[in-house]
């Protein structure tokens, strides 16, 4: 099933973010969205999550998406929201169950909760399941809400600067899981992200998104170029290759114009 | 990784246990809180008097004892428990739909509103269907409901925003506080007197009417919030995230106000300003079992109850001879338990 997104327009207000974006997304692989601070990268996730309105359409496997009706859009399109702290005393394992909330009755069935804690093993944190989510660290949270949306079986999963407070070797973790469960089970994963090197190793093709409009859409190592990222960064970068796709990104210094833009 | 994963699927199970334990050790104290409530008054009966009177209210004791016992003492003691558990559901799911910590029938100012509807009756000497006993419940009820009614449409213009509401309600219980003070100041010194003790709120007026009423609203109002216990429990976790699982989050909290709304309304109205439980008493709850509301409601619930119905016993027991009214025993009874509380649990998660 495909994600086909065609001439959306998203804003708050009469503020325009996002502007007719297009692109299509295949089962099976992973898009990272990159672009520079404010140029609607959490908009237009948030959009298509069916979070905000837009104008456009968005259609999976030919369906359209605005049609549903929410909590069933919610059960195709898993969306995990930026972090933002929490001050809820609910605990990893309570957290992790709601994300399937619309199964359950008054009593958690036993697979149900076996399956939480397979998720918890899987993301190795199993050892926090009766800590209190608001008292863990950044990273120990985004941990657990990547395991609440694997939890969920939904076929599109969107996720914003899902490993931005992580460590390297979590940070990798999460992007082989979430590329694993993608190839294995046909789902589509649309990821928005800064860390352009990340992006690079990880994602099957890079959605370069600036001031509201998409640039280009391709495999990473086509998309970045030193010359495009001038353009939209404004930033002189350096670009060092690894083996395979790995690159690494060093941003060398700033040119005047761009302090203009 | 199998031990560990073992021992967390037991440390899971077992919290369920002890929260199932919590709840019914609550239950348990609030049964003997409303045993001892019934023993206690200022008619000082003997105890074996009230039980027999008790078991059979026809033939097993004089006319007076039984007159006190079922007239007086049950009804008011099951209004205690009835009102102290509305005020905490009530407060529980305001906290929840409103993400505040601080919000409560009474800082909402809905006690206020309902205040000043029960002043205006008194003051205008209102009657209602030829039966004036019904006139200061009725323009209280109207009065909390008004309250409530504001709050909503200002929330709604602003897409049901937390922040809003809570605000609104603020902005609601000074303006209800400023006009009830101007009704105290044109009343009599008689009509001032009848007022003020209103709102003191007292459960000297309870009847089996009375309780049949609140009772019912609560009885009501329990399964509708139940129904939406996953969706209020995934509320905690933030509008964002709740969002992202699918749930409809300015319809669940309109529903939810409008229900607890209802609840706070058909409380207040007849027992008067109680501020604590409303507050206090979903923290406590809180603080025992944490935010699943499987537990945390019927806990809440229980706490509200054991709370307004211990207050009930205390206010009889402060002047032996003499019931003080309960809204003044609620807090200063309540403050030190509570306190103790924080004070154990110290630096914990969340907001309490």
């Amino acid at each position: 099933m495909e994600l086909t997104v065609t001439g959306v327009d998203v804003g708050y207000g009469r503020r325009r973010i996002v502007r007719s974006a297009t692109f299509g997304l295949e089962p099976g692989t992973v898009t990272v969205l990159v672009g520079p601070n404010g140029a609607g990268k959490s908009t237009l996730l948030r959009a298509i999550a069916g979070l905000l309105p837009y104008r456009g359409s968005v259609r999976l496997g030919g369906e359209e998406l605005a049609r549903m009706a929410f909590g069933e859009r919610a059960r195709r399109v898993a969306y995990m929201p930026q972090d933002h702290g929490s001050d809820t005393v609910l605990t990893v394992f309570e957290v992790v169950l709601l994300g399937i909330h619309r199964e359950l009755g008054w009593r958690i069935p036993r697979a149900h909760a076996e399956a939480v804690l397979r998720v918890l093993r899987r993301m190795g944190i199993e050892a926090l399941a009766d800590r209190g989510f608001a008292t863990l660290s950044g990273g120990q949270r985004q941990l657990t809400m990547f395991a609440q949306m694997l939890l969920r079986s939904s076929a599109v999963l969107l996720l914003d600067e899902p490993t931005s407070a992580l460590d390297l070797r979590h940070q990798l973790e999460i992007l082989e899981h979430l590329r694993q469960v993608v190839r294995e089970e046909g789902r589509i994963a649309l990821v928005a992200m800064h860390d352009l090197s990340l992006a690079a190793r990880f994602a099957d093709s890079l959605l370069l998104l600036d001031e509201g409009r998409i640039r280009t859409h391709g495999p990473p190592l086509e998309v970045l170029t030193p010359a495009r990222l001038a353009r939209v960064y404004g930033v002189e970068v350096a670009i060092l290759r690894g083996e395979g796709n790995a690159i690494g990104i060093v941003p060398l210094r700033r040119y005047a114009a761009a302090i203009d833009r | 990784m199998a031990p560990s994963a073992f021992s967390a699927g037991i440390r899971v199970r077992s919290r369920a246990g002890r929260r199932a334990l919590v709840i019914a050790a609550t239950g348990l104290l609030l049964l003997a809180c409303f045993l001892l409530d019934i023993l206690t008054g200022p008619a000082m009966l003997p105890l074996n008097a009230v039980v027999a009177a008790l078991l059979d209210p026809v033939s097993g004791s004089d006319d007076l004892v039984a007159a006190i016992i079922w007239d007086i003492r049950l009804p008011m003691a099951l209004m205690a428990v009835v009102v102290g558990c509305a005020l905490a559901v009530a407060g529980v799911e305001m906290q929840t739909i409103l993400d505040n910590p601080l919000a409560s029938p009474y800082t909402l100012g809905l006690s206020a509103a309902s205040g000043f509807g029960a002043a205006v009756s008194i003051l205008s000497g209102a009657s209602l269907f030829g039966r004036p006993e019904w006139a200061v419940p009725f323009y209280a009820f109207v009065g909390a409901l008004v309250g409530c009614a504001l709050i909503y449409a200002i929330g709604r213009l602003r897409g049901m925003s937390s922040g809003v509401m809570v605000l609104a309600g603020i902005a609601i219980l000074f303006l209800f506080q400023s006009l009830l003070s101007l009704v105290q100041y044109l009343a009599s010194p008689e009509t001032l007197q009848e007022i003020v003790f209103w709102l003191f709120g007292s459960l000297l007026k309870a009847n089996w009417e009375t309780v049949a009423i609140t009772g019912s609203v609560l009885v009501l109002v329990l399964p509708f919030l139940a129904r939406d216990a996953w969706r209020l429990t995934a509320l905690r976790l933030g509008e964002e995230r709740a969002r992202a699982l699918g749930i409809e989050v300015e319809r669940l909290r309109l529903h939810v106000f409008l229900a607890v709304s209802l609840l706070t309304a058909s409380a207040v109205c007849f027992v008067g300003t109680i501020g604590f439980v409303g507050l206090v008493a979903p923290h406590v709850a809180r603080m025992l079992v944490g935010e699943d509301q499987r537990f945390l409601l019927p806990l809440a619930a229980l706490c509200g109850g054991v709370m307004l119905s211990g207050a009930s016993v205390l206010s009889k027991l402060v002047s032996p001879g003499a019931v003080v009214p309960i809204g003044i025993v609620t807090a200063v009874a309540g403050l030190p338990f509570f306190f103790a509380l924080i004070l154990r649990r110290g630096g914990g998660a969340g907001w309490s």
